[in-house]
């Protein structure tokens, strides 16, 4: 087997850029993103994770990176346009950070025509893996990032606002992909009422959105279903502690199948331990700061997982 | 991808097919925990209503393709998968490839998710009890026994064509009001009337007629692909004549009947 990181050197060009997610703050979006990289920089794949939360950075915190020199708050403002440079370099062999530090207080988030930049510039970076550490919320930013990849990762914690979050999260991402990608202006529309939970009694799931655009017209409708089939975000419950929560992801998955229609994957879990904690605390990733313990092997299985080949 | 109403069963539990009776065990344990009152998994999405009919269904389902005996007499009225058709306007035809991530879950096994490598399990089921002994938490057993077997399933002897006059028949014999089709499937009772009694010109659009038909049929415990595929043609047959003004507003001049 070639060693991926060669093949980012020849094929310049990101080969999968993975958005992290979830809706909610403090679910551990951030956990999850130092340590998938830290396990698939460690396997010789060129990883660079970029933190997108420029209200709330702190990704260069877990990975050991003190006071960033550069961050992508420079590519908001315009200071720096390539992104290559604006990457550092962490403690970890093979992964790159770019940082979200020292953002402009009164306008941290980048327009919409700068963030399709900032994603075009992603995908040119030579690394095999690019992995997007998004804030909390679903205001446009968020969403436009999540919706850069079909696969995106969903974090979630086995709690009520969590999990209520991350449907409000999922729904706005649904949407939001079915009103791109609609031609006819029409349907646009009708897709926009739909957005509003308190507006059309007759729009307010999806199913019935698919109803009103089939009659409206058939070929948007083919268009609808195909589009739906084609967003298949991943899930990983963290912070369990028993058995219910770990089934939680599963159930999860089974209400996304029946009310949005789609497919969610269930990648796995990690769970709650000390270790944990400990390793934030020492500002080194759980994979390196205690690879024998559970929550490392957990996370190792899910660094493999979302990597794999995109099922068909 | 297809709404609930429009569901068969094995689609309702979310698995396949060609389950073991082990595997549509797991799979009716798992939903029946999913819509739960009190489940965190379906807060926020679906309202209670919409969580009563999931229920319902969910033990409908399980009563058919928990018995060995009504499941083979439902199997044999089910259509093969279709092929895949994304471009196809109905969109039923897509949901087997969407069904087929369903089972992934139980296709897990120890070994990949384990990461002590122990192979003793072979299920979801299995990993969660034993992912949560390891971490030092007692599994909550989240099973019901099964319903009872009911009469709700029957063979169709009749043959030919799901004319409204057949579906009618069909319902009697099942003991179901058309009062109970529209509570679970939200369907104005006065169109499931019409649909039995083949009052095409009474009916809406074609697209909403086909998908109530679809709902009535899953209800039934009936196969909604064949049985939507077989009255839509005569319907679409008596909207044309209605249309053109050369023919009575029913389906082949049916009889009419009541619930």
């Amino acid at each position: 087997m070639s060693k991926p990181g060669r093949q980012a050197e020849e094929n310049v060009g990101t080969r999968q850029l993975i958005p992290i997610g979830g809706g909610k703050g403090g679910v551990g979006k951030t956990f999850v993103t130092a340590n998938v990289a830290t396990v698939l920089a460690r396997q010789g794949l060129r990883v660079v994770v970029v933190d997108a939360d420029l209200e709330g950075a702190n990704l260069h915190t877990l990975l050991g990176v003190q006071d960033p020199p550069c961050s992508l708050a420079d590519f908001v403002a315009q200071r720096e346009d390539d992104l290559q440079k604006l990457t550092v370099e962490t403690q970890i062999p093979n992964l790159s950070l770019i940082a979200a530090t020292h953002a402009h207080i009164a306008t941290p988030q980048p327009s919409q025509a700068r963030r399709v930049q900032l994603l075009r510039g992603l995908r040119k970076l030579p690394a095999d893996v690019v992995l997007m550490d998004l804030g909390a919320g679903i205001h446009p930013p968020v969403m436009d990032y999540f919706m850069v990849a079909d696969h995106g990762l969903l974090v979630i914690s086995p709690e009520p606002t969590s999990i209520e979050n991350a449907y409000s999260f999922l729904r706005a991402a649904f949407y939001r992909r079915l009103r791109l990608a609609m031609a006819s202006l029409d349907v646009r529309k009708l897709v926009s009422s739909a957005m509003d939970q308190r507006g059309d009694k007759n729009l307010q799931t999806p199913f019935d959105l698919l109803r009103e655009v089939q009659a409206m017209d058939p070929e948007s409708g083919a268009r609808f279903v195909q589009t739906v089939r084609s967003f298949r975000p991943r899930l990983l419950m963290n912070d369990v502690q028993t058995a219910e929560d770990i089934r939680l992801g599963f159930s999860i998955r089974s209400v996304c199948k029946k009310y949005f229609g789609i497919d969610v994957e269930y990648l796995g879990y990690v769970n709650r331990e000390r270790e944990a904690r400990d390793s934030v605390r020492s500002r080194v990733p759980l994979v390196d700061f205690a690879p024998e313990s559970q929550g490392a092997a957990y996370l190792r299985r899910v660094a493999s997982r979302l990597i794999e080949p995109e099922k068909k | 991808m297809k709404p609930i109403s429009e569901q068969d069963h094995y689609e309702i539990l979310e698995t396949t097919r060609e389950a073991s009776p082990k595997e549509i065990e797991r799979a009716y344990r798992l939903q029946k925990a999913t819509y739960t009152e009190d489940s965190l998994a379906n807060s926020s999405l679906f309202g209670d209503a919409d969580i009563a009919v999931l229920r319902e269904r969910i033990e409908v389902a399980y009563r058919v393709l928990g018995d060995a005996d009504k499941r083979q007499a439902y199997d044999e009225g089910l259509e093969p998968h279709p092929v895949d058709s994304a471009v196809s306007e109905d969109p039923v035809r897509v949901a087997a490839d969407v069904e087929r991530a369903d089972s992934e879950a139980d296709t897990w096994t120890r070994s990949e998710l384990d990461p002590m490598g122990n192979e003793s399990a072979d299920s979801s089921e299995e990993w969660v009890a034993q992912s949560a002994n390891a971490l030092g938490a007692e599994p909550k057993e989240a099973v019901a026994s099964p319903a009872a077997a009911s009469e709700y399933e029957e063979v169709d002897e009749e043959g030919g064509d799901f004319d409204g006059p057949r579906l009618h028949r069909m319902r009697m014999r099942r003991d179901v009001s058309i009062d109970q089709i529209s509570a679970i499937t939200k369907i104005n009772p006065l169109y499931l009337r019409y649909i039995e009694e083949e009052r095409a010109a009474d009916l809406p659009a074609a697209v909403y007629v086909r998908g109530f038909v679809r709902a009535y049929a899953s209800f039934l415990g009936l196969d909604p692909d064949a049985v939507a595929r077989s009255y839509m043609e005569r319907f679409e047959e008596a909207r044309e004549l209605v249309s053109s003004g050369s023919g009575r507003p029913g389906l082949r001049r049916r009889s009419r009947r009541t619930a």
